[in-house]
């Protein structure tokens, strides 16, 4: 009996451990995924940057050229594309972040653009 | 047997009337002139002590405009170099007769966050966006120089099919299924205070200011630097944008090879940036051609609730209004672009330099031009970089970047209702307008460098101040002094007495209780006459004096007329029984007896009065709880009966002295009569030095109090009762005047018969007795002018105005008189003379 007991605590524990943990995990679990995260280009050449999310639901895609200028930011799903130029040789520390709408923000994800002279 | 009356009872009738209303209007008036003193004390109280006492500024902090006119623009303390530590702050907080210590630091003019508009696009289509910014002072719309365009062909012919106006529209500009543009940016004053002083002198709860990791993730670091900031609600941004939709053609391949081929190396970016009147060429010849003319202009203004501060992505809803997003109501921005470093630069301001003419009159110069809008620009301005960044947008140092977090609105419109709220110096809600139309109000434009104030758009808090603004941030503190409860002569030196303790320290200290706002003309360059709010120092002080200037004058002038008509009345009735007691005391009645006779009939004739006005006031009292109609009727009733007893032992001495006839019969006969007209020869004076002085005394007194708007809400109350003592003053004098016309007419009219029995006409009976009014009246008339001018000269300014108006006023009272002369003597002449005339005829 007593150890019929114990397992069955023990189950409990774990049970709610578990789902505890998933339940945390599930609210930091907002992925960012960026591709391409390394590139190089001409100046004046387009690159397409997808940022994506491992979440559904809507979310904020934002997109930093790393050069100074404005963040751009596209309300979608999954994943967004930025389709982006660079006007000065130089390297550029870009990025990209997911704000979902239901599980919050992700980390940011940087990437390394270099652009040469046309 | 009845009893013997000297007096007969029409006699009696009127003057226990007429005393009944001597009595109670004398006790009801001083009454309400009490009452009226003590409304306008509580008015000062309530509303002149403002929310603060003292002002403490750095040293040399007094303007131009304090120095020589003792004012300050509205919301003065908004602008400011600093001066003052956090540690002076902390001393003067801890002194121990403060109650509350609000500093004020102003911080600058800061945008809002830069971000964009957007309204959803089929990414198939094909449209053309032209945007044209304006910016309006409430009068002028000003005209933003650049007017941005894109052509976007949509992703069916080529993945990025977008041509911009510029550099700065493409950056903004999303694409796809989001055409997104900048909204336009403007300035806003950002002021920092103690939320908790602040809260405590205001009322505002301020504590958002204090809310610490606020998240936005539109922040750098997600706000882990930024600063909450509220928001100043009853502004909108002064901004509106025309958008011009139009649809495009699409081109064909071999049409947008041609376009590629016009471009500096296939590449429209690289010509737009590094040649771009090529490429506005290239647009101009080949692109712009594919619009279809079939445009639609949409108007967009910022929405009741856009406060400065908010930071939202804008959207164009279904019904083309522009709209802040809000996700928690699903009103969402499908995408957009934003700025992590508007607050990076903002601007500082220099107070406005107001010109001030011989004639105290003030104008404000135009000083230059913004380059992007046109509009005038009428102060200094320093542009201010608050953090310096790296090429990729970051800080160098994340301590001192500067971003905020909009976190809750204050209003002051709720405020409105408490006249001293102003002197507060950033929350003046009072908007300068246009002298020729009070409806045209005006504000500051987009552009920074207006010459209009405004309040505080964001508050900040002050723990801020130092990082922003260096290490002596604070521009003034506002002290409420401690256990004052009334603003009374106790507590004015109380407050004088830590102004002076301040100042020894060498602050600028100012004593603002009492302050007051006032609207002043100001001549703008470019603009024209502009009616702008002041704030007074001492407005209390100026309401005070002179109410108390004009109690004082209509008190003495009250008083005086009172007393020389009941005088008067009490004389003429006791001579005129003094024929009658002397007859009885020839026909053996005991003086004993005359006197009791005498006081007999006076215990009714002042007795009676006497009681029906004190049951009068009794029942009153117990009616309305106004017990002082009754204490002061009780003063004026001994009063009377000691005048009575005065009057009464003097009259047996007066005599009527024939002296040697060495004048003219007419001056003879005033000398002769002079106990008869003193009276009237009083009231004549002082009716004329009522007409000629008081007026202007009062119109000088009222307008420099209703300045300001504590005087004219205070005048306002009181208006009334000097209405109603001036028209006692007049009719008390007029009676008397009319009473010894009819009693000297009736003393003479055994004269009257003996130039009728002579054969004199009425005329010449007139004339005769006129010519004698005239100078006795005229000169009463001519004195009571001279005293006024002399006055008047000493007590205020004599205008050209006011003389000839005086002059006038003077000839008005003297053909009063004349006419009354002329009324009472056919009167008299009617009653007696003619018919003896037409008897001895």
């Amino acid at each position: 009996m007593k150890k019929v007991s114990k397992v069955l605590v023990g189950i409990l524990l774990f049970g709610s451990l578990f789902f505890g943990i998933s339940q945390i995990e599930a609210n930091a679990a907002v992925e960012t995924n960026m591709t391409p995260t390394q590139f190089t280009k001409k100046t004046y050449e387009y690159q397409t940057i997808t940022i994506g999310t491992n979440v559904g639901g809507r979310a904020e895609f934002r997109f930093n050229k790393g050069d100074g200028s404005a963040t751009k930011t596209k309300l979608g799903s999954y994943s967004v594309s930025f389709r982006e130029y660079w006007t000065k040789s130089d390297i550029y520390n870009y990025w990209g972040r997911v704000i979902s709408e239901n599980y919050g923000p992700g980390p940011t994800r940087y990437g390394k653009a270099t652009i040469r002279i046309q | 047997m009845k009893k013997l009356r000297l007096y007969n009872k029409k006699t009696v009738f009127t003057v226990i009337t007429v005393l009944i209303l001597t009595i109670s209007t004398v006790s009801y008036t001083l009454s309400l002139l009490t009452e009226a003193n003590q409304q306008v004390s509580q008015s000062i109280t309530n509303f002149s002590r403002g929310t603060y006492d003292i002002l403490i500024r750095p040293p040399q902090a007094h303007t131009e405009l304090e120095k020589q006119l003792n004012i300050v623009e509205n919301n003065y303390l908004g602008i400011g170099d600093g001066g003052m530590t956090m540690e002076d702050w902390e001393k003067v907080k801890k002194h121990p007769q403060v109650e509350i210590a609000a500093p004020v630091a102003s911080i600058g003019l800061f945008t809002a966050r830069e971000r964009t508009f957007m309204l959803e696009k089929d990414p198939l289509d094909a449209k053309y966006y032209e945007v044209e910014y304006a910016t309006s002072d409430g009068v002028n719309t000003y005209l933003n120089n650049d007017s941005s365009f894109v052509y976007d062909f949509g992703v069916s012919l080529a993945p990025f099919n977008v041509y911009p106006s510029s550099l700065e529209v493409d950056e903004s500009y999303v694409g796809d299924y989001v055409a997104s543009f900048t909204f336009p940016v403007s300035y806003h004053q950002v002021v920092a205070v103690d939320p908790r002083e602040e809260g405590k002198l205001t009322g505002y709860d301020l504590t958002p200011l204090l809310e610490e990791n606020l998240l936005d993730t539109y922040e750098y670091e997600d706000g882990k630097y930024s600063i909450p900031i509220m928001s100043l609600a009853d502004v909108s941004v002064p901004v509106s944008i025309k958008l011009t939709i139009d649809d495009l053609a699409e081109p064909t391949e071999e049409e947008l090879d041609t376009w590629m081929d016009a471009f500096i190396e296939g590449n429209p970016m690289l010509t737009l940036i590094e040649h771009r009147d090529v490429y506005h060429q290239v647009v101009e010849k080949h692109i712009s051609g594919k619009r279809l003319q079939r445009e639609k202009v949409v108007e967009l203004t910022p929405d009741m609730n856009h406060s400065p501060f908010k930071q939202a992505l804008l959207f164009l809803d279904e019904n083309d209004q522009l709209k802040l997003e809000d996700r928690e109501n699903d009103e969402i921005a499908l995408g957009g672009a934003f700025q992590m470093n508007s607050q990076r630069i903002g601007y500082r301001l220099s107070p406005v330099v107001y010109q001030i003419d011989d004639e105290q009159k003030l104008s404000v110069n135009q000083i230059g031009v913004d380059e992007v809008y046109n509009a005038p620009i009428y102060r200094k301005i320093e542009e201010v970089e608050f953090y310096q960044i790296d090429d990729s947008g970051r800080p160098l140092n994340n301590e001192d970047y500067v971003g905020f977090i909009e976190n809750g609105t204050f209003s002051i419109k709720e405020n409105t209702e408490t006249l001293a709220s102003t002197p507060l110096g950033i929350y003046g809600s009072e908007q300068p307008y246009m002298a020729s139309d009070s409806k045209a109000l005006l504000h500051p434009s987009a552009v920074p460098g207006s010459f209009i104030t405004t309040p505080a758009h964001g508050l900040v808090s002050i723990e801020h101040a130092e990082r922003i603004k260096g290490e002596a941030p604070i521009d003034a503190i506002r002290v409420k002094v401690a256990g004052i409860t009334v603003y009374n002569d106790e507590a004015e030196s109380l407050i004088k007495q830590l102004a002076e303790e301040w100042r020894d320290e060498g602050f600028t200290v100012d004593i603002v209780a009492g302050a007051s706002l006032q609207e002043l003309p100001v001549e703008v360059e470019g603009l024209g006459k502009v009616m702008q709010s002041f704030t007074t120092l001492g407005a209390a002080d100026t309401v005070v004096s002179s109410w108390n200037a004009m109690q004082l004058a209509l008190t003495i002038l009250y008083v005086l007329v009172v007393l020389t008509f009941v005088i008067y009345t009490f004389f003429n009735l006791l001579s005129d029984r003094l024929k009658d007691e002397q007859l009885l005391e020839r026909l053996g009645w005991s003086k004993k007896t005359i006197d009791r006779l005498r006081y007999r009939e006076w215990s009714l004739i002042l007795g009676l009065p006497i009681f029906i006005v004190l049951m009068g006031f009794i029942l009153f009292g117990r009616w309305s709880n106004e017990w002082l109609p009754f204490f002061i009727s009780i003063v004026i009733s001994v009063v009377y009966l000691l005048l009575f007893f005065l009057i009464d032992r003097m009259d047996k001495k007066v005599l009527h002295v024939v002296t040697k006839q060495r004048n003219s019969i007419t001056l003879q006969n005033i000398r002769f009569y002079r106990n008869n007209i003193l009276a009237s020869v009083v009231q004549l004076f002082l009716t004329t030095f009522l007409t000629c002085f008081l007026p202007f005394f009062l119109l000088q007194n009222v307008s420099q109090a209703t300045k300001t708007r504590l005087g004219s809400f205070i005048h306002g109350e009181i208006e009334g009762l000097f209405v109603v003592i001036i028209i006692l003053l007049y009719v008390l004098s007029l009676v008397t005047v009319y009473q010894t016309l009819s009693r000297v007419w009736t003393l003479r009219i055994p004269e009257i018969k003996l130039f009728s029995i002579l054969g004199w006409e009425k005329k010449t009976i007139r004339a005769y007795f006129l010519k004698e009014v005239f100078v006795w009246a005229g000169l009463a008339i001519l004195t009571g002018w001279i005293v006024s001018v002399v006055v008047m000269s000493l007590v205020i300014e004599i205008t050209v105005l006011s003389f000839a108006v005086g002059i006038l006023g003077a000839l008005l009272i003297l053909f009063i008189t004349w006419l009354g002369s002329i009324y009472t003597l056919k009167r008299v002449q009617s009653k007696g003379g003619d018919k003896l005339a037409n008897r001895a005829s």
